[in-house]
């Protein structure tokens, strides 16, 4: 394979790479907004109150932000706060995570956020709320997803592969050294009196 | 002084006065090879303060800060190579005969070496974070550090480390051309910061051999890869930095700006966690309740990697001063390496014998022999780095 088609490859891979990165940033930006409709609505119940919890995304897709929004079903006097997690459920390896979330501007005492699903398997979308009526919890199961699994061999080759172009770029500075040195046309450095053995230790022709 | 311009100045210039001299070429390599150099420091310290949120609090979402602060560092450094590719291939199309004093790419673009490396690696590094949310939501938050995607991310950030050696030995031999004894004194303290910074990144993926649990089984018998991936990683660096670098003491040096970094590292992460767990409101995970304020890459750092510097100055020095043959200097770089292999640190002080203990005799001496084997490979790469970079002008 000749120099100019190598780079060429290498060009090819860095454009098609720059565009997976800028594709999945624009998808986990776009995972964060709720859609038009929701893809699921639970009417659940948080101690005294009767909330409606809406997902955008169902099943949820790990790894990426789950839209959600929570609405009171019935008038509530005064004003609620909220408090929200995502819990990993029963051998997800995964930690509890706090959703971020703000007021929903078009519904008294109601927010929308996005809950963050970082392993496949069972979640639950823990709402809890607190108002003059008192504190409930609601807990709003959620089933996560992923892309199929690749086999894990691959991901090894994958996850090597700036060692396999350092293993290129080592050979042929290697290959070239060798040219330098049956050539013996090297340029030769100037001395500053510092570590100046390579002259004698790399330099030597052949 | 004189006005130094690239390359020839009597033809196929449209208009040679307003050729970029050498000192704009000097400036826009030596600012590039400082960014970067700056870009893998942020990535280093983001990427321990990643290691210490995952173990103390564990990993809960894909942008958390220390992930920001590591794709922070791998922007700026991917942005800074492609600012001076795209500069100096600009140049070169405007004035052909720059095209010999610049590495060309794909027929397109002209650049120094080193940017296509930092360009390349920043790269590397952004397509891997994805793929590394990936692996995560399928096999959970625990992935070990030497996990794919985690080793594409790492590497790739030591790649653009090693990338900015590049750039900052181009520009060092451009201010010596020129006489500019500052700039070059600069270009050649960025070499030995940046030397110090890929050696700091891999040293946090080598650092995970030392443990018993990633010995390689053999049926008869298993071995560790800490000795010769250590000894493999010194060879390289500490070997291309004492023959890339025209000073004394280079190989100390870069590793004495290793332990800075991790000093930096033990000032900065525990607060910054601390911190960060008030504002998120986040909970220390089970068994991990009141750590100790420490950061875990600190303590964790390789003691006897300044030993290892220490005895490949000594050796490089005395080969100078009494003429040793290349056969003794070479043996003797190599068993500085094998020495580094040894692993040792605050948090384990005993490791070594706690690595001997399990390996067994058989176990030991095979994972010394391939800890000389990473140590020829390493020096021999070393000297070539050294040898290139010593005479790099592209």
């Amino acid at each position: 394979m000749s120099k100019m088609v190598l780079q060429r490859l290498f060009l090819v891979l860095g454009v098609v790479g720059l565009v997976v990165v800028l594709v999945d940033l624009g998808i986990s930006i776009a995972a964060t907004f709720p859609g038009a409709t929701p893809a699921r609505v639970d009417q659940v119940t948080a101690g005294p109150y009767h909330l409606a919890v809406s997902l955008y995304s169902n099943p949820a897709n790990a790894g990426y932000a789950l839209p959600f929004a929570v609405a009171p079903t019935q008038a509530v006097s005064g004003t609620l706060a909220y408090h929200t997690y995502s819990i990993p459920g029963k051998g997800v390896d995964a930690t509890p995570i706090r959703a971020t979330f703000h007021a929903d501007p078009n519904v008294r005492n109601g927010i929308q956020g996005a809950a963050e699903i970082t392993v496949r398997g069972p979640w639950t979308l823990q709402v809890t709320v607190n108002g003059a009526a008192g504190q409930g919890v609601a807990n709003v199961p959620i089933t996560a997803v992923a892309l199929p699994p690749i086999p894990v061999w691959l991901g090894w080759t994958i996850g090597f592969v700036p060692f396999y172009v350092l293993c290129v770029f080592f050979v042929i500075q290697l290959s070239r050294d060798k040219k330098t040195e049956q050539t013996g046309t090297e340029h030769m450095p100037v001395s500053e009196g510092g570590n100046d053995v390579s002259t004698r230790a790399t330099r030597h022709t052949a | 002084m004189a006005q130094h311009t690239v390359g020839r100045t009597d033809a196929l210039s449209p208009s040679a006065s307003h050729v970029p001299s050498l000192h704009t070429v000097l400036l826009l390599r030596l600012t590039a090879g400082l960014v970067a150099l700056l870009a893998t420091i942020v990535t280093f310290v983001g990427t321990s303060w990643d290691i210490q949120w995952h173990t103390l609090i564990g990993r809960d979402r894909t942008l958390i800060p220390p992930h920001i602060m590591m794709l922070t560092g791998v922007t700026i450094g991917g942005i800074a190579a492609l600012t001076v590719i795209i500069t100096e291939t600009i140049w070169v199309r405007r004035y052909l005969h720059m095209a010999q004093q610049l590495t060309p790419f794909a027929g397109l673009f002209s650049g120094p070496l080193g940017a296509y490396i930092v360009g390349y690696a920043a790269l590397n590094s952004a397509v891997a974070f994805p793929l590394d949310t990936y692996w995560h939501s399928l096999y959970g938050i625990d992935v070990k550090l030497w996990a794919p995607f985690h080793i594409m991310i790492i590497s790739g950030m030591a790649l653009m480390a090693f990338g900015a050696v590049y750039i900052l030995a181009s520009a060092a031999h451009v201010a010596a051309r020129l006489e500019a004894r500052k700039a070059e004194r600069s270009a050649y303290l960025g070499m030995i910061g940046a030397f110090a910074a890929s050696l700091s990144l891999f040293a946090l993926l080598v650092s995970q051999g030392s443990s018993p649990h990633n010995s390689v089984p053999l049926g008869f018998a298993s071995f560790s890869l800490y000795p010769v991936l250590a000894a493999l990683l010194l060879g390289c660096m500490l070997g291309g930095a004492a023959y890339a670098l025209p000073w004394k003491w280079v190989a100390t040096s870069v590793v004495g700006v290793t332990f800075l970094f991790a000093f930096i590292d033990q000032l900065v992460i525990p607060p910054a966690l601390t911190w960060l767990m008030q504002i998120e409101q986040l909970t220390y995970r089970a068994g991990h309740a009141n750590p100790p304020p420490v950061s875990l890459v600190a303590v964790a750092w390789p003691l006897v990697f300044l030993v290892s510097a220490f005895l490949i100055d000594l050796c490089i020095q005395r080969s100078r001063q009494q003429g040793w043959s290349e056969r003794r200097l070479f043996i003797s770089l190599v068993l500085a390496t094998l020495v580094g292999g040894i692993p040792l640190s605050l948090v384990n002080p005993q490791s070594a014998l706690t690595l001997a203990g399990s390996l067994g005799v058989v176990g030991t001496l095979l994972s010394l022999v391939l800890g000389a084997l990473g140590g020829v490979i390493g020096i021999r790469l070393g000297q070539s780095i050294g040898a290139t970079i010593r005479t790099l002008e592209r």
